[in-house]
């Protein structure tokens, strides 16, 4: 089950009583939710294109990229898009290098150049992104700031990008600034460029499927084929939740956050509000319950009180299999045989 | 049937289930029981059923989810000796309800193997040969003369003994594939043959049958790890020490001494000094043998300008001032100054190699005398005297990096072991054997005792067994092993703190006072455990942990050994569940790769006798997916079985591993993978084994060194050769394009063409030589999915290496590997 799953929901206000946990609960009257996708960042920008992320015409502003740091020209303008030097990488129509100084076979100072995008992650599960990003320059890329924090990345080439380097860690659900340092190497004015394919990846929250306040209580069921061994399978869980839930396989409770303990009700709030919903991490939760064939996933998602916002809950639950012990034979063997006879064959 | 157990057993609802013309089954009432130690005679009556010769016998637990035994019937008697759990013999009554009644041999044993004979010595220029000579040599060790008559050999070979043959109290009979070929050379000894099968060059089988067919004498060896690896093909062969002690076990057989039948001879080549590829970092003289081996090498002399202006280049080559100024690395630093066995006033360098040399590490070198340094376009002399004793033949020498390289090939006898006649490893007492060597828990909580236990043996009866063990490389206590009832010694070691590494070997003494260890390098060996740590983490794939002691886990990463391809000793747990001892594991990577945390990885070598889920000798376990940048994915197993899958490019199937290593910092997920030359294409391709693998490589080397002169790995420098003509002297090619299997032929002739090719012009003869020397369309296939795939360090992309090239048998073509 992957958190971008469709699950079987009743917000209704109704109180289900505890049928609706077990795997034959007829549920298809219930409506179809989705509240998670995985999406791409919307906000991020390869250098030298414009909001269509087509390739701009050389001597244009790129809008994506501002300059903050510059040996030559001006801190705090949009970098220019630049037609490429004859030794670069060309330019193609999804990228195109960016500068100071249109064209890139014009002579620049040397020094530190950087240039920075921003983008956003609102809706994101912050620990699902993940950030790619391949670089080319002439001459260096020394790092590149996430948040203002170094992330190690370096690369020297303009024949070629560079290979991918991954962030996953670092980010804001505000806007993020993503900074790429240059350096124009040599002692006199030679030609300087950058180039960047920056894309990302993450869990974010599907806005068609939200649900709006409603009761303290709204339920989920997610039926799943498994067809190895339960008695040789370990469950990995990593749910997202707003605010409390219980969660049950084949109606036998594996999982409970944010709600007390004992009997809960379905007027039974959560604990606390949760503002800003993101995985809880990776944990083992029981497999005791777990069939070979269809099983259900029931989930009871409660709300706090004062909560301003909609339930929500994902979750992604991997099925691994671990090695299997068994346990010695009987020592019974075949110890003499005779088929030669009437009596003892 | 028999209850082979300590404990009365139910036998409700057990199942005995004829397989035939007609499937039946008789399920045992409830109430039915056996005794430990009891039989049950079943009649076809009571069972209601009457199996025929080639039906089939089933044991099923009641659930019928277990088979507990099972049997094809044949058209006599037969009987399990020992009782329930030994082989299937011919009994000499039949017992039904009582224990089983065989007779058997003992006095003829198997005392001298030959299965692989080393390569024919190298005749006017041509290419070494293969020999098939194979032989075994049996012993009479009792006290009366024994007529072979209705005798046989069985196994991998068949052989009838003729009627009225005999062997005297003592007495020695060999028999041969070829014993016309072998009484010509030994016309002294008594010679029969000839056998019909082979034996395999891997280990092999081999049963001496007595009249009744029941086997006299049973020995199944192996061709390394405990067995003695110079038997294989290496100049010696499989020796008997003791004809007295368990020869079904490997510590009572050795590799013969061949050490007195070879001679010191003067090599001397002259080469003008040259750089074709490779570095000229370094002004070092080098040498190794290009495997396992060991040889005798003295008076190094290397000399610049020999005819006009000689200038020696070398200090200490006599090796009088001991090691001075010569490095021994990697898998060529157990070599040692000795005392000249032929002459006491003067010293040696005893040379032993255990495994090959090569350019970064693994070989011995000096810097050279003086501050000189080699100069391109000047005439060089290398000199040395040497003297083979034992496996791989070949030296190799060189100035630093292949430049006036040379590779020695030093005679060994042509004839090996003595047939006919006293082993040469003889010995009167070599002490107990021993057997079902284990410790329980295998990964034992903080604080249980674990309970070790072993099967030993010996002629004149155990006197003592005990077992050693050390904590964390402190010093060893020792706890006596109790009999316990099958003949096996049990012992305890107490419980300790989590993490703790306890290394442990038995020692027993025999009725005569001789002793022996179990593994038999005793302190030295690669028996441990460690206490449960918190480390493993089942569910994220089959879990290897590695345990080396501390002193040996230090070495493994030091600094200046990273590069070393020498393995240690160490025990391996699969799963938490199973020992694997005395293993040997190395680093695996680039010189940038092993000294990086990130990034390295682990070689590990499995016993012949005790092989990776039964089949692989060695597992790479890759790490190098695990740089900061990839966070740990190893994603590089997805592209093999893209390959595997859609390419349809054969390959080894790789799957992913936990590795628990010797430092937790390197304890991480991982990808678990055979190599190549190994079980690959000894399966995938007819007579795949005999093809010559080469993996083509980078040439790392380093730029700086410690205070002592030793390199360290990092800093380096890289550099690469594409596959092209770089002339006909195989030293040009050996760095770039190492040699993987079959180092003792050191055969480039199927490479060297191939490189050629790649240089021919566009045009007609590229085409044809291409399709002469390649499988054009596995290439193509290849390189396809390499470049579908985006993948960015190998041959096509960014650096010549990363691909391996293999000989395919059938055709001789070569293919790609990536």
């Amino acid at each position: 089950v992957a958190v971008d799953a469709s699950w079987r929901c009743n917000s209704s206000g109704t109180d289900l009583g505890t049928a609706w946990r077990a795997l034959g609960y007829a549920d298809s009257t219930w409506a179809a939710w989705t509240p998670f996708t995985n999406a791409p960042i919307a906000g991020l920008f390869n250098t030298g294109v414009g909001a269509d992320r087509v390739a701009l015409a050389a001597g244009t502003l790129d809008p994506h990229y501002v300059i903050t740091a510059a040996a030559q020209g001006t801190v705090g303008a949009q970098a220019t898009v630049i037609t490429n030097h004859s030794a670069w990488l060309a330019n193609d129509a999804a990228s195109s290098w960016i500068g100071v100084l249109n064209p890139g076979t014009v002579n620049v100072q040397p020094g530190a150049y950087s240039y920075r995008t921003a983008f956003s992650l609102a809706g994101y599960l912050l620990s699902s992104v993940e950030l790619n990003t391949m670089v080319a320059a002439d001459n260096d890329v020394t790092n590149a700031f996430l948040n203002g924090v170094p992330t190690g990345i370096t690369f020297t080439g303009f024949a070629a990008f560079s290979a991918p380097f991954k962030l996953t860690n670092g980010f804001s659900r505000a806007t993020n600034a993503l900074e790429y340092r240059a350096l124009n190497e040599e002692t006199s004015p030679n030609p300087h460029g950058f180039r960047a394919l920056p894309s990302g990846t993450g869990v974010a929250l599907n806005t068609n499927s939200l649900l709006s306040l409603g009761p303290a209580t709204t339920y989920l069921r997610k039926t799943f084929l498994f067809s190895g061994d339960p008695a040789h399978t370990v469950l990995k869980f990593n749910p997202v939740i707003a605010d409390g839930a219980i969660v049950y396989l084949n109606g036998t409770e594996v999982f409970r956050w944010n709600l007390p303990t004992g009997a809960v009700a379905f007027a039974t709030l959560a604990l606390t509000n949760v503002a800003a919903p993101d995985y809880l991490g990776q944990m083992t939760i029981p497999a005791t319950s777990l069939v070979a064939g269809t099983n259900i996933l029931a989930v009871e998602v409660h709300q706090a009180a004062g909560s301003p916002d909609g339930p929500l809950f994902g979750a992604d639950l991997i099925a691994t299999v671990v090695p299997v012990t068994l346990a010695a034979l009987p020592p019974l063997a075949f110890n003499e045989l005779s088929p030669a006879t009437n009596t003892l064959f | 049937l028999a209850n082979y157990g300590a404990t009365n057993l139910a036998l409700d609802g057990f199942i005995l289930a004829l397989d035939g013309s007609t499937n039946l089954q008789y399920v045992f009432p409830n109430g039915s029981s056996l005794p430990a130690g009891g039989y049950a005679a079943l009649t076809n009556t009571t069972l209601g059923f009457h199996p025929a010769a080639g039906d089939r016998l089933f044991l099923f637990s009641p659930a019928r989810d277990r088979i507990l035994d099972a049997v094809a019937v044949s058209g006599g008697a037969r009987a399990r000796y020992p009782n329930g759990v030994g082989p299937w013999l011919n009994p000499t009554l039949l017992t039904p309800g009582a224990s089983n009644s065989v007779s058997l041999r003992n006095e003829i044993v198997i005392n001298e193997i030959m299965y692989h004979h080393q390569f024919l010595p190298v005749t006017n220029g041509l290419a070494p040969q293969p020999s098939d000579e194979a032989w075994l040599e049996l012993f009479n060790r009792g006290t009366n003369a024994t007529d072979l008559t209705g005798w046989g050999l069985g196994g991998s070979v068949s052989f009838r003994f003729p009627a009225g043959k005999t062997i005297a109290p003592g007495g020695y009979l060999v028999v041969a594939n070829n014993s016309a070929a072998l009484r010509a050379l030994y016309p002294a000894s008594d010679i029969l043959g000839d056998f019909s099968g082979k034996l395999s060059p891997n280990g092999d089988s081999v049963i001496l049958a007595d009249s009744a067919g029941n086997p006299a004498n049973t020995v199944a060896f192996f061709n390394d790890g405990r067995w003695p690896l110079y038997a294989d093909g290496r100049g010696s062969i499989l020796e008997l020490r003791d004809p007295y002690a368990d020869n079904s076990n490997s510590q009572a057989w050795a590799a013969s001494d061949e050490t007195a039948k070879s001679a010191w001879q003067t090599y001397r080549y002259r080469a003008v000094a040259q750089t074709v590829v490779g570095p000229a970092q370094w002004n070092d003289f080098v040498f190794g043998l290009l495997d396992d081996g060991e040889c005798l090498v003295d008076d190094i002399s290397v000399v610049q300008s020999p005819t006009n202006n000689p200038i020696q280049f070398i200090g200490n080559g006599d090796f009088e001032n001991g090691l001075t100024g010569w490095r021994l690395l990697g898998n060529h630093d157990h070599s040692r100054v000795e005392t000249d066995p032929a002459n006491p006033a003067n010293h040696v360098l005893h040379l032993i190699a255990t495994g090959p040399q090569e350019h970064m590490h693994n070989h011995i070198e000096m810097t050279l005398a003086n501050g000189r340094s080699v100069t391109n376009g000047q005439l060089y002399e290398i000199s040395f005297r040497a003297k083979w004793l034992a496996g791989n033949n070949r030296l190799n020498t060189r100035l630093y990096f292949d430049r006036v390289a040379a590779t020695t090939v030093l005679p060994t006898p042509a004839l090996n072991g003595t047939p006919g006649a006293r082993n040469s490893c003889y010995a009167t007492n070599i002490g107990p054997t021993f057997s079902q060597f284990q410790h329980r828990a295998v990964v034992p909580q903080p604080g249980v005792p674990v309970t070790v236990s072993v099967m030993a043996q010996d002629p004149q009866g155990v006197s003592a067994c005990e077992v050693w063990w050390s904590t964390n490389g402190g010093p060893f206590a020792h706890a006596s092993m109790a009999l316990q009832s099958g003949g096996n010694y049990a012992g305890t070691i107490p419980g300790y703190p989590a993490g703790t590494i306890v290394q442990f070997y038995t020692r027993a003494v025999d009725g005569l006072g001789a002793a022996a260890t179990y593994p038999a390098a005793g302190t030295n060996a690669g028996a441990l455990y460690m206490v449960a740590d918190g480390q493993a983490e089942l569910n994220r794939g089959h879990n290897l942990r590695i345990i080396l002691t501390p002193a040996n886990r230090a070495l493994l990463h030091a600094t200046t050994n990273v590069m070393s391809n020498e393995n240690l000793p160490c025990t391996v747990i699969y799963d938490e569940q199973r020992a694997y001892y005395d293993m040997g594991v190395r680093l695996k990577s680039s010189e940038r790769g092993r000294a990086d945390d990130t990034r390295v990885g682990f070689h590990i070598e499995f016993q012949p006798d005790d092989l990776f889920r039964g089949v692989h000798p060695v597992m790479l376990i890759d790490r190098s997916g695990a740089s900061p940048v990839a966070a740990n994915r190893q994603e590089e197993i997805v592209v093999r079985h893209m390959l595997l899958r859609a390419g349809g490019i054969p390959g080894t199937q790789p799957d992913m591993c936990y590795v628990i290593a010797p430092y937790s910092i390197h304890t991480s997920s991982a990808i678990l993978a055979p190599r190549h030359e190994d079980e690959f294409i000894a399966t995938a391709y007819d007579n795949g084994a005999s093809g010559i693998e080469w993996e083509m490589e980078l040439i790392y080397y380093p730029t700086t060194t410690n205070q002592f002169g030793y390199k360290l790995p990092q800093p380096d420098n890289v550099m690469g050769v594409d596959i092209s003509d770089l002339g006909d002297d195989k030293e040009i090619y050996r760095y770039d394009w190492i040699i993987k299997n079959h180092r003792d032929a050191d055969d480039y002739s199927g490479l060297i063409p191939f490189a050629k090719t790649f240089s021919l012009p566009s045009g007609p003869a590229l085409d044809v030589q291409t399709k002469w020397v390649m499988d054009v369309d596995e290439w193509l296939r290849s390189f396809a999915l390499v470049s579908l795939c985006g993948v960015l360090d190998g041959y096509t992309f960014r650096n010549d290496h990363n691909l391996l090239l293999y000989q395919r048998p059938a055709d001789g073509k070569i293919l790609a590997f990536p």
